[in-house]
């Protein structure tokens, strides 16, 4: 039984109308968003489809292109650069993400408490994602993070030895990933707004029954949250992958190409080495193992997220 | 009704796809276009007309040249100057862009090496010896001329020539009382001694931001020693993986003796900010640098507005006792060229004209842009304290040494990268120097087939 004969039984004088006045169209809802669509198709998918067509040539922009065939995929096998820079990308995703969501939710789980004045402390602590990507953010973390400046002072008063941020691997990549983990303001608000809407029956017959703060945690809020978790996840692990920003205008790469991420490696390719069809070819396999990474998340996502309204959780 | 809507947004969404389609505009596709019979005088032409100037620099340049600015727009109030100025990182990468996309500015100061990426066969910037009525190109003879030329037209205006000399701090050899190094044997005396006396600060900086500055010194010293150009005219490595293994040896004793910091001090210090820009180099902790006559203004600007003012003085150029040849090099500076597709040509040739040769300006620019090759600009600056400062002097210095010409295809952006990795690899201890020079010979030799052929 299909709709259109449910709709006919329960509603005849229904008629499909063939006219409908001025402001009743139905592609009025289409105008609206052509804006849109233009941007989208001139902005988005033209670029898309255009470095698709690029990653297959010798673009170098400058002389016109030519075809190579698959000739940039096959050599990036042999590219160190690129396997050290895939490396650096996934080492980076590896900590970034994680330590966001974590901190993002700790803050989340704060802010969510009956405090005196906690409505200030949100807006605080949601400014830094606010400031974002902004290039005067990462120059000031180029000058915070040098040997004697302001974060090494801090350590300092604790005693402890400096650190060598820009002179070794990890600590380089450890700037980079604070920055971005500084910047946990729209993933928390999310998270918090998540809390809020969570079910307070759980929680009593949970208190009820004897439940410690700990094993609420874990037991209740956790799988309570998962569709966030979930959500927050996938969001930041895709825009992980595409970071540029930071390594760009904090430690250009260095030290030794630790912190070479490959959104880095591709802009540098293009602009650096005018070898535009190469990058384009790296691109779309960044875009592919994004792809991948997103679907297993999807696909594991049975076995950790529970959606309270459907029930899926029990298998 | 609908059907209506609906062709207004068919029409709209492939016009957009249509106006997004156009390929980037190859710059050798017509740049010159028809030549007129006769150049339009553009003083006489009173039309208002914005022209966009683009150059890089530092603080002093920036400054200077707006003034010059203000004063041609005094001169000439139709015209319009939009300046487009930044610091030298990442400015390649976005002309790259602008030129590719035909959104470049009218005039362009642009880097030696630019011209054999943007203008192989002579076509992608304006021919200027289409406009010699409004540009004085004989203030300039042909051995500047040609550095700008490219398949024998003439792309860019060579603005002034410089070499990278050695500048020391005085105030700090003073302090600690080392003497200013004035040969190699010296500067790594000067190192040992600032290691016993004051082991935070150092004698000299190699500035491996640029990729080049890291190696510079140590291929000076090569060439001086083997009599071997490191990188030929036409772009072949002429050093073996043996004499570079040798040029990186010298680069770890400059590092073993304290004459510079480890990559990773510098980095620790530093980051990737420009020398100038660090607070060691404010304070005079660090107290050498290598750096271009043409651009050593920011560094004095930088230790004489200090609160303690500190002194700036050109070292001698260290020769090895044997040299076989002079080995260090020479460049012009900069040019300045105008962009093949402008609007304006004549307006632009105006400007330029009066920027390099026009008295009022070569006295507000001083040395900027180095030492300017121009006969009228150098005119206008006899007597003026431009030619006693540091920028002169090295730029004499370099002239009068038997300098070597760069290749134009030694800041290449892929060899930078490579010259900067075997400078790390050994700093960091990642790789000796047998290992980091073979490298080094093979990725250049391998790199260099790719551009050239290009």
């Amino acid at each position: 039984m299909t709709n259109a004969t449910v709709e006919k039984q329960l509603s005849p004088a229904k008629v499909k109308k063939d006219h409908y006045a001025l402001g009743e169209s139905k592609y009025l809802g289409l105008l609206y968003i052509a804006p849109w669509i233009l941007g989208f198709l001139v902005f988005t998918l033209y670029p898309i489809v255009a470095s698709l067509v690029l990653s297959f040539t010798d673009c170098n922009l400058i002389t016109a292109p030519g075809f190579v065939g698959i000739e940039n995929y096959t050599s990036m096998f042999s590219d160190d650069t690129f396997k050290t820079s895939l490396t650096v990308t996934f080492e980076y995703v590896l900590l970034e993400v994680p330590l966001k969501i974590i901190i993002s939710l700790m803050v989340a789980m704060i802010l969510n408490m009956k405090l005196k004045g906690i409505n200030f402390f949100r807006t605080t602590f949601y400014i830094p994602s606010i400031l974002g990507s902004n290039v005067a953010i990462a120059v000031l973390w180029k000058f915070i993070f040098q040997s004697d400046g302001l974060i090494n002072q801090v350590i300092g008063l604790f005693g402890a030895q400096p650190v060598s941020w820009f002179g070794e691997q990890f600590p380089a990549l450890m700037t980079i990933v604070l920055l971005r983990v500084w910047e946990f303001g729209s993933t928390m608000i999310i998270f918090l707004a998540a809390l809020k809407s969570l079910p307070q029956d759980v929680y009593e017959a949970a208190a009820v029954d004897g439940c410690t703060k700990v094993k609420r945690f874990f037991k209740i809020t956790i799988p309570l949250l998962s569709p966030t978790i979930f959500f927050n996840f996938v969001m930041q692990l895709i825009s992980a992958f595409q970071e540029f920003n930071a390594p760009y205008l904090i430690t250009k790469g260095g030290p030794e190409n630790g912190t070479y991420l490959l959104p880095m490696y591709i802009y540098d390719m293009t602009f650096g080495q005018y070898k535009m069809g190469y990058a384009s070819a790296m691109s779309w396999i960044l875009f592919i193992i994004i792809m991948i990474f997103t679907a297993l998340t999807f696909k594991y996502s049975k076995y950790w997220v529970f959606y309270s309204d459907e029930g899926q959780g029990d298998n | 009704m609908k059907k209506a809507i609906a062709t207004i947004l068919a029409l709209t969404m492939s016009i957009g796809i249509l106006a997004g389609c156009s390929t980037p505009s190859n710059s050798s596709s017509k740049s010159t276009s028809s030549p007129t019979a006769s150049v339009k005088d553009p003083t006489q032409d009173k039309t208002p007309v914005t022209l966009r100037v683009q150059w890089w620099g530092g603080d002093d340049r920036h400054a200077a040249t707006l003034k010059a600015i203000a004063a041609f727009q005094k001169k000439y109030p139709w015209i319009t100057i939009k300046p487009e100025y930044a610091g030298w990182d990442g400015f390649k990468d976005k002309v790259t862009t602008q030129i590719s996309g035909g959104t470049a500015a009218d005039v362009l100061q642009i880097n030696y090496d630019w011209i054999a990426t943007f203008s192989k066969d002579g076509k992608g910037f304006y021919d200027l010896e289409k406009l010699n009525k409004i540009i004085d190109l004989t203030n300039w003879d042909e051995t500047s001329l040609k550095f700008g030329r490219s398949n024998g037209v003439l792309n860019a205006i060579p603005v002034s020539n410089t070499g990278r000399s050695l500048f020391y701090n005085k105030t700090t050899f003073d302090k600690l009382g080392v003497a200013i190094p004035t040969s190699w044997d010296s500067l790594i005396e000067a190192g040992k001694q600032f290691k016993a006396k004051d082991p935070t600060k150092y004698p000299f900086d190699l500035d491996t931001g640029t990729g080049f500055t890291g190696l510079y010194l140590a291929v000076v010293y090569e060439q001086q020693k083997t009599g071997k150009e490191f990188l030929s005219q036409d772009g072949k490595l002429g050093m073996s993986a043996d004499e570079l293994k040798d040029a990186l040896d010298f680069y770890k004793t400059l590092e073993d003796n304290h004459v510079i910091r480890t990559q990773k001090q510098r980095m620790n210090d530093g980051g990737e900010t420009a020398l100038y820009q660090t607070s060691k180099f404010i304070d005079g902790s660090v107290a050498g640098f290598l750096e271009w006559s043409s651009s050593v203004g920011k560094f004095e600007t930088v230790l004489t507005k200090n609160k303690n003012k500190q002194e700036l003085v050109l070292g001698e150029l260290p020769i090895l006792k044997d040299a076989k040849m002079n080995g260090w090099f020479i460049k012009p500076s900069l040019l300045f060229a105008i962009n093949g597709k402008t609007k304006y040509p004549e307006q632009s040739a105006l400007f330029l004209n009066w920027l390099l040769n026009d008295p009022e300006s070569s006295k507000l620019l001083g040395s900027t842009r180095g030492i300017p090759s121009s006969k009228a600009a150098l005119a206008a600056l006899q007597g003026s304290k431009d030619l006693e400062g540091n920028s002169y002097k090295a730029t004499e210095q370099i002239a009068n040494s038997k300098p070597s010409v760069i290749s134009p295809y030694m800041e290449n952006t892929t060899l930078n990268k490579l010259y900067k990795t075997a400078i790390e690899s050994v700093s960091y201890g990642k790789s000796d120097t047998t290992q980091a020079s073979q490298t080094l010979f093979d990725k250049m030799n391998s790199a260099l087939k790719d551009i050239v052929k290009k």
